[in-house]
């Protein structure tokens, strides 16, 4: 009996935070994007209003783009940079603190380094004109402020592969390794060892931090504020924008902005979910 | 994988990573550096003004002082939450765990305007206390979760025996607990430092007018222009260097503790 109220009595200051700060500030949003500015019920109209509209679907499809691209990029290069480093060599832990330090560069700070290294009149584009590559800015590629989001995409690879890249490397240190080394006692080749035994062991660790980093590149705000471009706004700037417009009759349809965030992202987790019982029970 | 492919992925990796420190150590000691000039004229730039212009040392000091009661507080709220968590087994655990993921998975920009209208209705928002408790609903379930996995590998038998010889509650959390599960605790503190320091947009929505961290001072110079940049580098090594030399003395610790987090997906 004591132990049982010691267990409550421990996580009641947790739980009174997030009742009162966080769950009541969910249905306080939720509750908001079925009203009007004047919190007055309309059922679904703002969702029906939202969903039709043609910047909504625009700005939906390019945060879409933008996080997909990102973390499938960031994937593939993490992947390939963690089978580079997983076994010893001269310079080792150098390469392991360079691979890592950015973790220390919080995403505002990599969208501002980034301008000063990339914009059309940024560093690379000196460094390029200098070598006669280009004559002036303006031929220099357009990346940063660019409607594509070339610039966006940048920022989060460069920020998220190291990420993924650690995630990964502590899986093919561990135990991946010695199976890997039996089977390459049993005459194994190279290839058929790479997707029967190392590929298997990573994919879960890869998969979990791939997600995180999908969401974190999905909803991030500070980054497309910095170098997005006013033509293609992801849905983050977007909801910035609608909520803070002097007008109060755009807040609802950022309400229902917020909430579509959440269930894209909620819907991603559900899938992750289920895909990996499945392969469990697969497994089992 | 072959030794040349190795060297070059590694290589092209490093230089990748390290290249946008170049053109920030440049303007941080510049204060005009135009197009097409490789390198620009070194008038030792912002870092001059650093005495003179108390915005950024005013703006790292508050920075400072808010993210360590942040990490304190979230520690002392979440250790014996992450304790039972980490050693026991009890019903409804694994929904405790999912719970705690919400406020790290989900992005602020989601919930920092229903924040801001329930703040009102408490009469926290625009206050510092507000700032601080805003803080502190992303930090406690996030450190609960870094401190849960690390306890996963804690011997309670320890504490037991303890107990067993007669060592009271705090004799055995201070000489017995804390000292066993040091690492794991720094570790989780230095990855909760590092989020609470990089916060912009609650402290932007929630803070009073006129109190100004790191980023919320950094995030508008940027579109002042290019006579801004000098500025703008210096603030972000002010930014950056604390969570370096952070990473940097805990090295060890990480280096043996990123396994076990790992499996919690989290780091």
């Amino acid at each position: 009996m004591r132990s049982r109220l010691s267990l409550i009595g421990s996580f009641l200051p947790l739980a009174l935070l997030m009742a009162l700060a966080y769950l009541w500030p969910v249905l306080v949003t939720v509750q908001a994007s079925f009203a009007d500015d004047a919190g007055v019920f309309v059922g679904a109209q703002n969702y029906e209003d939202t969903l039709t509209s043609y910047y909504f679907i625009d700005s939906l499809l390019f945060s879409l783009k933008v996080s997909l691209v990102s973390t499938l990029v960031s994937m593939i290069l993490a992947v390939v940079l963690a089978l580079a480093l997983r076994e010893t060599f001269v310079g080792k832990k150098l390469a392991l603190f360079i691979c890592q330090y950015n973790l220390s560069v919080p995403r505002m700070a990599a969208a501002m380094i980034m301008v000063f290294l990339i914009s059309q009149t940024g560093w690379l584009s000196s460094l390029a004109h200098e070598m006669g590559i280009y004559d002036s800015a303006a031929q220099f590629p357009f990346w940063v402020y660019d409607a594509g989001g070339v610039g966006l995409i940048t920022v989060f690879v460069w920020k998220f592969t190291p990420y993924i890249c650690m995630s990964v490397l502590g899986i093919l240190q561990g135990a991946s390794l010695e199976y890997e080394h039996q089977a390459a006692t049993l005459g194994i080749g190279r290839v058929k060892r790479f997707v029967h035994v190392v590929l298997p062991s990573i994919i879960p660790a890869t998969a979990v931090a791939s997600i995180l980093v999908f969401a974190a590149s999905f909803g991030d705000y500070e980054v497309p504020a910095i170098l997005g471009s006013a033509q293609s706004r992801p849905l983050s700037v977007m909801v910035y924008l609608k909520y803070l417009d002097p007008h109060l009759r755009d807040r609802p349809e950022a309400f229902v902005i917020m909430v579509i965030m959440t269930l894209v992202l909620m819907a991603i987790i559900v899938t992750y979910w289920l895909c990996a019982t499945r392969s469990e029970r697969n497994a089992s | 994988m072959r030794r040349t492919s190795r060297t070059v992925i590694v290589l092209i990796a490093s230089l990748v990573l390290l290249l946008p420190l170049i053109p920030l150590l440049l303007w941080s000691f510049a204060s005009r550096w135009r197009y097409p000039e490789v390198l620009p004229s070194f008038d030792g730039g912002y870092w001059l003004s650093l005495g003179s212009d108390t915005r950024v040392l005013e703006a790292f000091g508050a920075s400072l002082i808010l993210s360590t009661l942040v990490v304190l507080s979230s520690l002392t709220l979440s250790f014996f939450a992450a304790k039972n968590l980490g050693t026991r087994t009890f019903r409804g655990k694994r929904a405790i765990e999912i719970a705690l993921l919400v406020p790290t998975f989900f992005p602020p920009i989601a919930i920092v305007f229903g924040m801001q209208r329930v703040f009102v209705q408490l009469h926290l928002y625009s206050s510092l206390l507000g700032l601080f408790i805003a803080q502190l609903v992303f930090y406690v379930p996030y450190m609960t979760l870094l401190l849960s996995v690390m306890f996963e590998n804690y011997d309670i038998a320890l504490e037991q025996q303890a107990a067993t010889l007669g060592v009271g509650p705090l004799k055995r959390l201070f000489s017995v607990t804390l000292p066993e599960v040091r690492s794991g605790v720094i570790v989780s503190c230095i990855f909760c430092f590092i989020g609470s320091w990089s916060v912009y947009l609650l402290t932007n929505v929630i803070a009073p007018p006129g109190f100004k961290t790191l980023p919320t001072l950094l995030f508008p110079m940027m579109s002042v222009g290019n006579n801004s940049y000098s500025m703008v580098a210096v603030t972000i090594i002010l930014f950056i260097a604390p969570i370096l030399l952070v990473i940097a003395l805990g090295s060890n610790m990480l280096a043996k503790n990123r396994l076990d987090a790992k499996k919690a997906g989290l780091l």
